[in-house]
């Protein structure tokens, strides 16, 4: 486990301003305490000091996962997020979908929003802006990439893609054993 | 030519003969021909037909049909024409065959076969006027919606989308914005198999945009992956600017709030999500419940309302009682609930015009009705006394499994209450006058005037007193109103004010009329028509008993429906009173002689087996869930004074008068009569909110009592069972009284072992009592001793207190309480002893020390271990505190990296994090304190006068203060009226008056420059923020304050100059 280097955070942060913008900085520094983003077996992980402090009595190759998962670093040097990284970009998301109860459950199953399953749709969302998706209900389902403006939304035929779909919580399922 | 054939010429022979015919001119002719050729064809055809036609009608054929012809014959004139079967004229065909290799010619004569023609229905024919050819082509008429219209090719005049309600006014701003697209731009909304004809094409200017956007796009994997999906997505419709509207799409802005109620309303709001509708996920489920949960009953009122005919008949169908009563129980939910409602909640005129309504005049509902009414009654008990219920259920249960039950919370009563009282004025204002004659003709209409009655006079107080059981009256009544009939409902009334009369008088009396009550309960029921069909079956006595109770009570109904007043009701009562006198007379016969004589006995018995009977002729006569109730309460009637009476027994505090009448009441099968009075008398202490109540009677006795009434409940349950059957017949009533008999022997056996037993517990209990004491004095007395000595030493006491503590509470299983408490007092005071060497960081480390001795004397950790520990907790310490700092440095040199690495990802935007904590953080208000004692809360205090002086007062001292003239020198030289000040040196007398006017000269220039030029920081010091800059606020504040005063110094000092020097200015 060791700190990010520049070129990693890089990328981290130019990914994860993709759904919450500027507030990583909310993330980085927080008020309520010390928190660091440490990178584990190609996974970035959010903790507190405290746990990372208590993390450092288990052996690198005996530790699977600490604080909460982000994402990992692909072989290429890129960065993916994780669904398990939901719970801080729900609360910062600046660019929210959410889906119809109709549409829901294909979203979950891994599918892209077609725009007949768009509820609703934060306004002036740009295209490949990510955000991160909500049932009617404001349960955070998952986030994506817009594949059309909001003002394209508008206007595209029911069966067309608007928002591509990058993580759901149906993963909690379908990828149980890759989720740390 | 032939001679000049075969000549010979220059050495050859000639041959001539015409030459051939040119092939083109051949084929000119053959053209030529063959034009003529079709003309002359059709003109042959057009006669053919007719000819032959003519040749048949000569024939005698007309239409192809020969008359009278047998089949087979041959058409006279026609070769292969023949009549066939049913004298159509066809003809004889020769048909072509192929037979494997060899072909051979069929001839097929109509005749010799039966055809397969099938006329047309000529009707068909005449309204289907032959289509023309050019019309062939068929059509499909389609629906008139959109789609086919649109299908059609038919479009309709563009239409600009309505404007939906949108959250902020930027989203209009953009939803005009996007309205304003070309109006040619037909919108096929929905249309997912587009017709390309339709399609407005303006592909260019979006590629371009997108990719741009790609370009600039350029990231992880995952942007191959997004690559290849929009490449994708725009193949597969490529066709772009598909100008679909937006059906339901919502755009929200960005200060969207994220929230469960916000999202609900919205959905509320918006009617044109329709698909909401089928959301499936289980918190929407929730939502929908409690979206829907006020529609249910208003549905339910309605469908009783309409269905009220209907339902009669369901009632009467004995098939399904089960079911109907079921079904009952739920539309009475409603009624019940309502009529609950009101009685609670209206006013008594409400009252009168809801429960008419709610009867709606219908006679068939009567019965229904009846029920209901009980059903309601129950439940206003079953609420007030859920608790006590409680221990009975089982058996409540069994009693009732076939009546009508209702649970209703009282929160939901009072909502339906509300929802009633939303719904109902109207209705009830127009239909009241036409009901309010037909009040008094129905019980249950009397009982609900009554009930409003109550309610107008203490409806709440009576509930309480009901609850505790205090009244004799009131607490009769839930059993009565469960079991009651229509009847029994109305007389129970009659009780009412009778009893509450009553209990100003002495019990005795009371009890007495409260016989005299039952009786009269009994009698009534009996109508009209059920006395007549009782005297046939059984003995003559009833009928003559009872008739004179029967008019009174109608006198009493019919008064009813005239006034509701209580008085009048009381005169009734009283009437009734009396009325039944004979009728008690006969009855108390009865009781004095039954107790010893068993020979009245039978009279008694048929005397109710003959009101079992009675009941059950009503039973036909009544709609099923009555009969039902009836029914199952024929045998109670045998049951429940039994269950009653060791009820009674086992009431210890039961009055002397009570006492003999139980005496009297022993092993006497009358206790139907004194039915309702034992309920009352048992349920004084507690009330019986089910209308058997057997069991729940009893909860309340002495615990002896309960068990043995428990019994006895099941075992009148066994009775029940038994009984229902056989009702009817002689023997049964022979059965009956034996049985009865036996089971009284055993109630009483029961009753004084239950008080064999309750003496047993109330012995052992006093013995408890009288050695308890002792023992804690013993206790006392050596926890003092030990506790003396302990107390002086100190230090020590602690643990020595804990072995007092442990010695005393070793033989002693219940100390007396002052000394636990005692006890405990000084115990606790040591526990919270502060003992010094556990404080602090060491102190906790020899704090666990000391906990894994336990506290064991020996090892006792005093200040003595503290000290040399310190030292190296103190090391200890600091090499941890100077790791921790290296942490922390760490870290946060990582996280300025990392907010370094931010704000080059984002630029401007990500400044440093810590003016937008600042905004972010939330102060709360409510735990701010004004702590005058602290500076900076000066910002909180309101500036009084200074900064309220009104606009006038300003303006006034504004004008004043350029009115006044300067204050000057010459002026003041003058009053001095020192010539040799004149001469002197002025500046020798300066100084001396400078300080005197200094202050407020300065205090009105400071004025002066501040009217002039109005503070912008003034308005900063009115507001009252808790937020913001409280330290500026509050300088600027003191700056104030100190004007405040200087102020009104310059007022007093002004009028004094005005006073002053006036005389001399002018």
């Amino acid at each position: 486990m060791r700190p990010l280097t520049e070129e990693e955070t890089k990328t981290f942060f130019e990914k994860l301003s993709k759904y919450i913008g500027e507030n990583i900085k909310l993330l980085v520094d927080r008020p309520d305490g010390t928190y660091c983003f440490r990178l584990h077996n190609n996974r970035v992980y959010y903790m507190s000091q405290n746990i990372l402090k208590l993390s450092t009595n288990i052996s690198r190759d005996k530790l699977v996962s600490v604080g909460t998962c982000f994402g990992k670093f692909t072989k290429t040097n890129k960065f993916r997020l994780h669904i398990t990284a939901l719970d801080f970009l729900a609360p910062y998301a600046k660019f929210k979908v959410w889906v119809k109860p109709g549409a829901e459950q294909s979203f979950l199953y891994g599918n892209h929003i077609l725009k007949s399953g768009l509820g609703r749709i934060t306004e002036n969302t740009m295209q490949y802006q990510g955000v991160v998706v909500y049932s009617m209900a404001d349960v955070p389902l998952g986030f994506g990439v817009a594949a059309k403006t909001t003002q394209e939304c508008r206007r595209v035929d029911p069966m067309s893609i608007v928002v591509f779909h990058q993580a759901d919580v149906g993963e909690f399922i379908r990828n149980e054993d890759a989720l740390t | 030519m032939t001679v000049l054939n075969k000549s010979k010429w220059k050495g050859g022979t000639l041959q001539i003969e015409p030459a051939k015919e040119s092939f083109l001119h051949k084929l000119a002719q053959e053209r030529q021909l063959e034009q003529q050729r079709p003309r002359r064809d059709t003109d042959d055809k057009h006669p053919n037909a007719p000819k032959l036609l003519e040749s048949f009608s000569k024939a005698g054929v007309e239409n192809f049909t020969m008359k009278a012809a047998v089949p087979g014959t041959e058409i006279p004139g026609h070769k292969d024409w023949v009549v066939s079967k049913y004298g159509r004229v066809l003809p004889v065909m020769q048909l072509r065959r192929k037979k494997g290799t060899k072909t051979c010619t069929i001839k097929y004569d109509p005749s010799k076969y039966c055809h397969n023609i099938r006329r047309l229905d000529p009707r068909t024919a005449d309204a289907d006027p032959p289509t023309p050819v050019a019309q062939l082509t068929w059509q499909m008429n389609s629906g008139d919606d959109d789609i086919s219209r649109k299908r059609r090719g038919e479009f309709p005049p563009y239409r600009p989308p309505k404007p939906k309600r949108t959250h902020t006014d930027v989203l209009e701003s953009i939803r005009a914005a996007t309205q304003a697209r070309p109006a040619q731009v037909v919108s096929c909304a929905k249309l997912k198999n587009h017709q390309p004809m339709n399609e407005f094409v303006p592909a260019n200017d979006k590629r371009p945009a997108q990719r741009r956007e790609r370009a600039r796009y350029e990231d992880s994997d995952s942007e191959e992956e997004m690559r290849r999906l929009v490449a994708l997505e725009q193949s597969s419709h490529n066709a772009p600017g598909r100008d679909v509207q937006d059906d339901n799409l919502e755009v929200v802005g960005d200060d969207y709030l994220v929230k469960f109620g916000g999202a609900r309303q919205k959905r509320r709001g918006s009617l044109m999500n329709q698909d909401e509708d089928d959301y499936d996920s289980a918190d929407t489920d929730e939502l929908f419940t409690s979206r829907k949960r006020p529609v249910p009953p208003r549905e339910n009122i309605s469908g009783e309302r309409t269905a009220a005919p209907k339902r009669k008949l369901g009632e009467q169908d004995k098939g399904t009682k089960k079911t109907a009563v079921l079904s009952k129980e739920a539309e009475e939910d409603s009624t019940g609930t309502e009529e609950m409602a009101t009685s609670r909640k209206l006013s008594l005129p409400q009252k009168k015009n809801n429960i008419p309504e709610e009867r709606t005049g219908k006679a068939k509902r009567k019965t229904k009705e009846d029920n209901g009414g009980s059903t309601e009654m129950m439940t206003v008990h079953s609420e007030e006394d859920e608790d006590e219920t409680d221990s009975a259920d089982s058996d409540y249960e069994a009693m009732f499994a076939n009546v009508t039950r209702l649970e209703i919370s009282l929160a939901d009563l009072q909502k339906l209450a509300q929802e009633s009282l939303e719904k109902r004025p109207p209705p009830d204002a127009r239909v009241s006058p036409a009901r309010v004659p037909k009040r008094g003709t129905l019980p249950e209409d009397i009982l609900a005037a009554l009930l409003g009655d109550d309610g107008s006079d203490d409806k709440r107080e009576a509930k309480k007193e009901k609850q505790k059981g205090r009244r004799v009256a009131r607490t009769r009544l839930p059993p009565f109103r469960g079991t009651a009939t229509l009847d029994e409902d109305a007389l129970k009334k009659t009780d009412v004010p009778e009893n509450t009369k009553d209990k100003s008088d002495g019990s005795s009396s009371s009890f007495d009329e409260e016989a005299k009550a039952a009786a009269a309960v009994r009698r009534p029921r009996l109508s009209p028509q059920r006395e007549q069909k009782q005297v046939s079956p059984d003995s003559e006595e009833l009928p003559v008993s009872r008739k004179p109770s029967l008019p009174p009570q109608k006198n009493i109904s019919e008064e009813r429906t005239g006034k509701a007043k209580r008085k009048i009701k009381d005169d009734d009562d009283e009437r009734s009173k009396e009325m039944s006198v004979p009728s008690e007379e006969d009855e108390d016969e009865v009781d004095s002689a039954e107790s010893d004589d068993e020979a009245v006995f039978p009279n008694v018995t048929r005397l109710e087996i003959s009101l079992a009977y009675l009941r059950k002729m009503a039973k036909e006569k009544r709609a099923p869930p009555d009969a039902r109730v009836t029914s199952a309460r024929v045998p109670k009637g045998g049951i429940l004074p039994e269950d009653d009476m060791p009820a009674f027994l086992g009431d210890s505090s039961s009055e002397d008068e009570r006492e003999a009448k139980k005496e009297k009441q022993k092993g006497s099968t009358v206790a139907r009569t004194r039915l309702p009075p034992f309920r009352g008398t048992a349920t004084l202490d507690e009330e019986a909110p089910k209308t058997t109540g057997a069991p729940q009677n009893t909860t309340g006795e002495s615990d002896a009592s309960s068990s043995s009434s428990e019994e006895e409940a099941e075992e009148a349950e066994e009775a029940v069972a038994l009984r229902r059957p056989r009702l009817s017949t002689r023997e049964e009533e022979e059965r009956q009284r034996k049985d009865n008999k036996r089971r009284l022997a055993a109630v009483e056996q029961r009753r004084k072992e239950a008080q064999e037993h309750k003496k047993l517990i109330q012995g052992a209990l006093a013995n408890l009592d009288a050695v308890t004491p002792k023992t804690g004095k013993h206790i006392v007395f050596n926890f003092d001793d030990d506790d003396e000595p302990a107390a002086v030493a100190a230090d020590d006491s602690v643990p020595a207190r804990d072995k007092a503590r442990a010695a005393a509470s070793g033989p002693r299983l219940f100390g007396s309480s002052e000394d636990e408490e005692d006890g405990d007092d000084e115990e606790d005071g040591g526990r919270f002893h502060i003992r010094p060497q556990f404080e602090g960081q060491a102190g906790q480390k020899l704090m666990e020390l000391q906990s894994r001795f336990g506290t064991d004397e020996r090892f006792r950790m005093d200040s003595r271990f503290l000290e040399e520990e310190e030292k190296e907790d103190d090391k200890e310490e600091s090499e941890v505190k100077t790791s921790v700092a290296e942490d922390e440095d760490f870290l946060q040199e990582e996280k300025r990296r990392n907010m370094s690495i931010l704000q080059g990802l984002l630029g401007h935007q990500a400044t440093s994090a810590k003016p937008s904590a600042k905004t972010k953080t939330f102060r709360d208000v409510s735990a701010l304190h004004y702590d005058p004692s602290r500076e900076e809360h000066a910002a909180f205090e309101s500036k009084a006068d200074s900064n309220k002086k009104s606009k006038s007062a300003r303006r006034k001292k504004r004008e004043e203060a350029q009115k006044l003239p300067e204050v000057s020198k010459e002026i003041f030289y003058d009053v001095s009226g020192d010539l040799k000040a004149m001469f002197g040196p002025a500046a020798v007398q300066k100084p001396a008056e400078q300080p005197k006017a200094s202050w407020d000269e300065e205090e009105e220039e400071e004025e002066e420059k501040d009217e002039e030029q109005p503070a912008p920081e003034e308005p900063s010091g009115f507001m009252f923020s808790f937020f913001g800059d409280e330290i500026q606020t509050a300088s600027e504040h003191k700056e104030y304050k100190a004007e405040s005063i200087q102020a009104a110094k310059v007022m007093r000092a002004r009028g004094y100059f005005d006073v002053g020097f006036s005389p001399q200015n002018r």
